[in-house]
């Protein structure tokens, strides 16, 4: 109801709008909006834009578009982010944070992002949104689905930023309609986008060693081979011993002692070889190849129990995949693209028993998009994705064939923007479950006002997860009956992009509502004889929040600037399962009411200073929100200065960072301490082979 | 590390969780002598959720009527297994910590924390106790008897049993501990008849597949429940409950469903159980049988409604009064009491799924 009240209050200012060519959109869209129709929320904007006439098509100009300045390409970005019709967030990688080496280290910096970190180098860590799980994120590698069909979940901590370009982060939907099915399936997606290829020959390197055994070397290299064929490829390699220090805390408040520990059996090594190609064919054709290799090898210490520091178990993994992108135009207004993956991974987990897992994945997908005119597309893609798992501990070899199909349509103008989605979902799981649903989307960006720097923007979408092959198949007592989860999210916010001459040459602001209702929440349950865990379709979560960020970069003199910027998230997460119990209406486990983050960089002429904070108010590690299981706030700092040397044949960056300044000893989950305060120093070189080749 | 969640989250605990169902009243000699003064109150082990260190130690108050949560104030460590009141001190056997408490019985203050675990620097974690002729003993998933002496409180004597023995009882001056093998599988289906002393592993009896429940009555015979092999590898074996003869060695199964505890308090044996639909509902079931008679109690008596999961059954021996904990594994612990027609009493709140009652 919060929402429902303030979508009224808002969009009553937003009158009178619209224009003409309007009413055709609303005819294509209307088999979508129907389904939205039993919602209250797109209930009133649906009036409000049919009442709106007049504001439209009056104010042609948009400022944002055709500026110039200083910091263009996070202008570009941004102006990006604040006409989606969702909510999108971006980091590149010149505003990576400080002691970033994955992919997580990023995502804790986004709004309405929740990671969820085991601890140290090697520990899991996977992103919530919203509080709806890490099940419930899609994570794309260069616009093509990561998938795991054992776990359904993606450990962002295996993703190195190694040639990663930028990090993009759309909560709902992403307004980009060119693009395959599943990416529409869940709640959100994290996208990593590598590198573009080199205009010419180039290689990088960097070396990273830090506290507790950290050793990270890794290597860049693209060229263009001829004018039709580019080649690049990375390769990364990490160690760490990962024995930390961390304090316990032994007992109940009154009567607790404090025992100094280290963290151990927490040793590990990964490996990363990446190569891609890419070339242009004479029809104008353009096909990218990306060949991917993971190792990892490493120890799990486990939770951190009281007066036992013993574990032997460790876990050894590979990954490989081939995914390849080919897109054509084909008429002056007609795209098409083809995707192709395959996937292999292998788990081999030693613990007192030995589990091994071996999956495959062959995903296959072709979307076509069609405009019509300059302002309005439709696009239909189809996903083909067939995954099979097996193991030691499961019986046979369960699979699962799942055919995504997407009807999009979007309208874009200056003054509104409209996009809806229509996802059919049908799966054939073997030995024998079937599922199928459908899951719209529909979301709009409007500008309310003659001014350009403010928009509006809203989105309603239905979406749901499968169960995992491991949930349904890992009892050998047969399949179990389970339906997917189901998700309602809804949300309303406001942007706000400005620039005022001079000192701020960039100011973002946006703030967003959002309510998501959660039923059929698949939970994992013991039964009674324990050897055997269940997944039930029991649980209902109702999820009310709010997100908060700003940007801005303050310029003061020629050669110094500083950017800056923060977000706060505020959560509701409520379990209304069932009312009888004592969890009823308690927030959920490892979800705090608020949470922040802030970012600064300084960039001055000797030397660039960065800082991060990480910051989270308290949350239960309980169900039933006991006062014991009471975690207390957390604030992380993170500092680093670097430097830029130029010199004859090549540039290099030397950093000196340091993690968790004020060796602040908290856990994100319960018995899995986080590292404390840690250093690292970093040399990268760049380009020393252009150079020195030029040079000869 | 997805895998390590997912096993972690699923497998290992069950794993180690296997043995966790106690239930009830132990039944050593020794304590038989104790159970003849009234008892003044109940203690009520919480296991806890493994991995994150919230076993705890409810105590209720028959005079005051009023409960503690825990008498040791969240220090008790990670996945409590077993407790046993013996010779005026309470034992407490903490699986994942490694370690057993020993706590005095009058005012439940702590007297040592055994390290089990730092033993010779191998894993132990104890399981299941048993207290016999001064001396306290614990399976150990290690695949060893540990015996511990009650005066100095020091590990004594250790020796080699099956693996992963859970249950354990003393009949006819011989421990007998039920190896499981439930780490490494295929599940092992033997007793080892251990030898006081010197401690040594006699002889092994085959009984049913993963015995996990071992507790004598007054007549030299021990009562065995056996889980089989849930299905988890061909050919299926199905659980079941059998009657061990120390005096000869004979076996027989016993008409008492696969259950999850029992309980044996002079010549009645009291158990309950779940079993799962398909839908993954549960029913619960609770019943008597005469051991002397060999037949089920068929009378009406104890029949909770509402309750999710039976995870302890506990018989006051002083009034026979039926103490059940309900857990739904996220929320603390239900306590129901029932008198022994069945009648409820009272109902109160313990820790995090309730395990073992003990009657003190």
């Amino acid at each position: 109801m919060m929402i429902n009240k303030s979508v009224q209050c808002v969009l009553s200012c937003l009158f009178s709008l619209c224009n003409a060519s309007f009413h055709k959109i609303l005819l294509i869209f209307v088999p979508v909006l129907v389904m939205f129709l039993r919602n209250k929320f797109f209930r009133v904007i649906l009036l409000v834009l049919l009442c709106c006439r007049s504001l439209f098509a009056q104010n042609p100009v948009d400022t944002f578009s055709v500026q110039t300045l200083h910091g263009v390409e996070i202008f570009a970005e941004s102006v990006k982010s604040f006409r989606t019709t969702s909510v999108s967030q971006t980091v590149s990688s010149e505003n990576f944070s400080t002691g970033a080496l994955t992919v997580s280290d990023i995502a804790r910096q986004f709004a309405g992002v929740q990671v969820k970190d085991y601890g140290g180098v090697g520990g899991m860590k996977t992103v919530s949104l919203r509080s709806l799980g890490a099940s419930l994120t899609n994570v794309t590698w260069d616009g093509i689905p990561v998938t795991d069909c054992q776990t359904g979940q993606i450990d962002l901590g295996r993703i190195s930023l190694t040639g990663v370009e930028k990090i993009t982060l759309d909560i709902g939907e992403s307004d980009n309609i060119f693009q395959s099915a599943q990416m529409q399936s869940l709640a959100g997606v994290l996208n990593v986008i590598t590198r573009a290829f080199p205009s010419e020959k180039e290689l990088s390197a960097s070396f990273k060693a830090g506290s507790f055994g950290l050793v990270n070397p890794s290597v860049l290299f693209g060229t263009k081979i001829s004018d039709r064929i580019s080649i690049s490829g990375s390769a990364d390699y990490l160690q760490s011993k990962g024995n930390y220090p961390y304090r316990q805390t032994v007992g109940n408040a009154g009567y607790d002692t404090v025992v100094n520990r280290v963290r151990q059996n927490s040793a590990v090594r990964n490996f990363k070889a990446e190569g891609n190609i890419f070339g242009v064919f004479d029809n104008g054709g353009q096909l990218s190849v990306k060949i991917y290799t993971y190792f990892t090898d490493r120890k799990l210490p486990g939770p951190a129990i009281y007066y036992n520091d013993y574990s032997k178990d460790r876990l050894k993994d590979k990954n490989m995949f081939t995914q390849a992108n080919y897109r054509q135009s084909f008429l002056e207004n007609t795209d098409i693209q083809a995707n192709f993956k395959f996937n292999y991974a292998e788990s081999d987990y030693l613990s007192v028993r030995r589990y091994l897992y071996f999956q495959r994945e062959l995903f296959t997908d072709v979307v076509i998009v069609h405009r019509f005119g300059k302002k309005f597309s439709v696009s239909w893609a189809n996903d083909g994705v067939f995954g099979s798992l097996n193991g030691n501990i499961i019986n046979g070899i369960p699979h699962r064939a799942t055919w995504f199909s997407a009807v999009s349509g979007k309208y874009e103008s200056r003054e509104i923007n409209i996009t809806a989605k229509l996802l059919s979902t049908r799966t054939k799981t073997a030995p024998k479950s079937n599922m199928q649903n459908l899951s719209p989307y529909l979301g709009f960006s409007v500008k309310p006002f003659h001014d350009n720097s403010f928009r509006l923007r809203g989105f309603i979408k239905n979406n749901f997860r499968l169960p995992t092959l491991t949930d349904i198949y890992y009892s050998p007592a047969g399949q179990r009956p389970l339906k997917p989860e189901k998700v309602r999210q809804v949300n309303l916010g406001a942007t706000f992009v400005s620039h005022f001459p001079k000192i701020f040459p960039y100011v973002f602001i946006s703030a967003d509502i959002y309510r998501n209702i959660v039923s059929d929440k698949l939970i994992a349950y013991p039964t009674n004889d324990m050897l055997i865990w269940t997944i039930k379709n029991i649980g209902r979560a109702d999820i009310r929040g709010l997100d908060l960020k700003g940007e801005v970069n303050i310029s003061a003199g020629k050669e110094f600037m500083i950017k800056t910027g923060g977000t706060y998230t505020f959560q509701r997460a409520l379990d209304v399962t069932n009312s009888l119990k004592e969890n009823y209406k308690k927030q959920f486990p490892y979800t705090p009411r608020h949470s922040a983050s802030v970012w600064t960089g300084v960039t001055m002429p000797m030397i660039d200073v960065n800082y991060t904070l990480i910051y989270s108010g308290m949350r239960y590690s309980e169900a039933s929100n006991s006062p014991k299981s009471n975690m207390s706030p957390f604030a992380e700092h993170n500092v680093s200065l670097s430097r830029k040397f130029h010199t004859k044949y090549c540039s290099f960056t030397v950093s000196v960072e340091c993690m968790n300044v004020a060796n602040v000893q908290y856990e994100v989950v319960t018995s899995y301490p986080m590292q404390g305060r840690s250093f690292m120093v970093q040399l990268t070189v760049f380009n020393f082979l252009k150079n020195s080749i030029n040079d000869v | 590390m997805k895998t390590k969640l997912y096993l972690l989250k699923k497998i290992l605990p069950a794993l180690i969780c296997i043995p966790v169902f106690v239930g009830c009243q132990g039944d050593e000699p020794m304590e038989k002598q104790e159970n003849v003064t009234p008892t003044s109150g109940v203690l009520i082990l919480n296991q806890g959720t493994w991995g994150k260190n919230n076993s705890s130690l409810s105590y209720y108050d028959f005079v005051s009527g009023e409960t503690v949560d825990d008498v040791m104030n969240g220090r008790l460590g990670d996945t409590a297994q077993d407790i046993i009141v013996y010779g005026g001190k309470v034992y407490v056997s903490i699986t994942m910590s490694g370690v057993i408490w020993v706590l005095s019985a009058d005012d439940l203050k702590e007297l040592k924390k055994i390290e089990i675990s730092s033993y010779n620097d191998l894993l132990r974690e104890p399981n299941y106790l048993a207290a016999y002729s001064g001396k306290v003993y614990a399976t150990a998933n290690s695949g060893h008897l540990i015996e511990i002496d009650t005066a100095s409180l020091e590990i004594d004597a250790m020796t080699d049993i099956g693996a992963n023995p859970e249950g354990i009882a003393v009949a006819n001056g011989k421990i007998y501990a039920g190896n499981t093998n439930g780490y490494a599988l295929p599940f092992d289906s033997t007793l080892s008849v251990v030898n006081i002393f010197p401690l040594q592993e006699e002889k092994r009896i085959k009984v049913g597949v993963n015995p996990n429940r071992i507790r004598p009555d007054d007549n030299g015979n021990l009562y065995i429940s056996y889980r089989g092999n849930y299905g988890y590898y061909e050919p299926f074996a199905a659980g079941g409950f059998i009657k061990l003869n120390v005096a000869d060695n004979t076996l027989k199964e016993i008409d008492i469903p696969a259950n999850q505890d029992f309980t044996i308090i002079n010549d009645t044996l009291y158990y309950f159980g779940v079993t799962y639909n398909d839908d993954w509902t549960t029913n619960n079931f609770f019943g008597r049988y005469d051991i002397i008679s060999e037949t089920q109690i068929n009378d009406e008596w104890v029949n909770p409604n509402d309750i999710t999961t039976p995870y302890a059954l506990g018989i006051d021996p002083h009034n026979k009064d039926i103490y059940i904990a309900d857990t739904d594994y996220v929320t603390s612990g239900r306590i129901l009491v029932f008198d022994r027609n069945g009648k409820q009493k009272i109902e109160f709140f313990a820790g995090l799924n309730p395990c073992k009652f003990v009657f003190k």
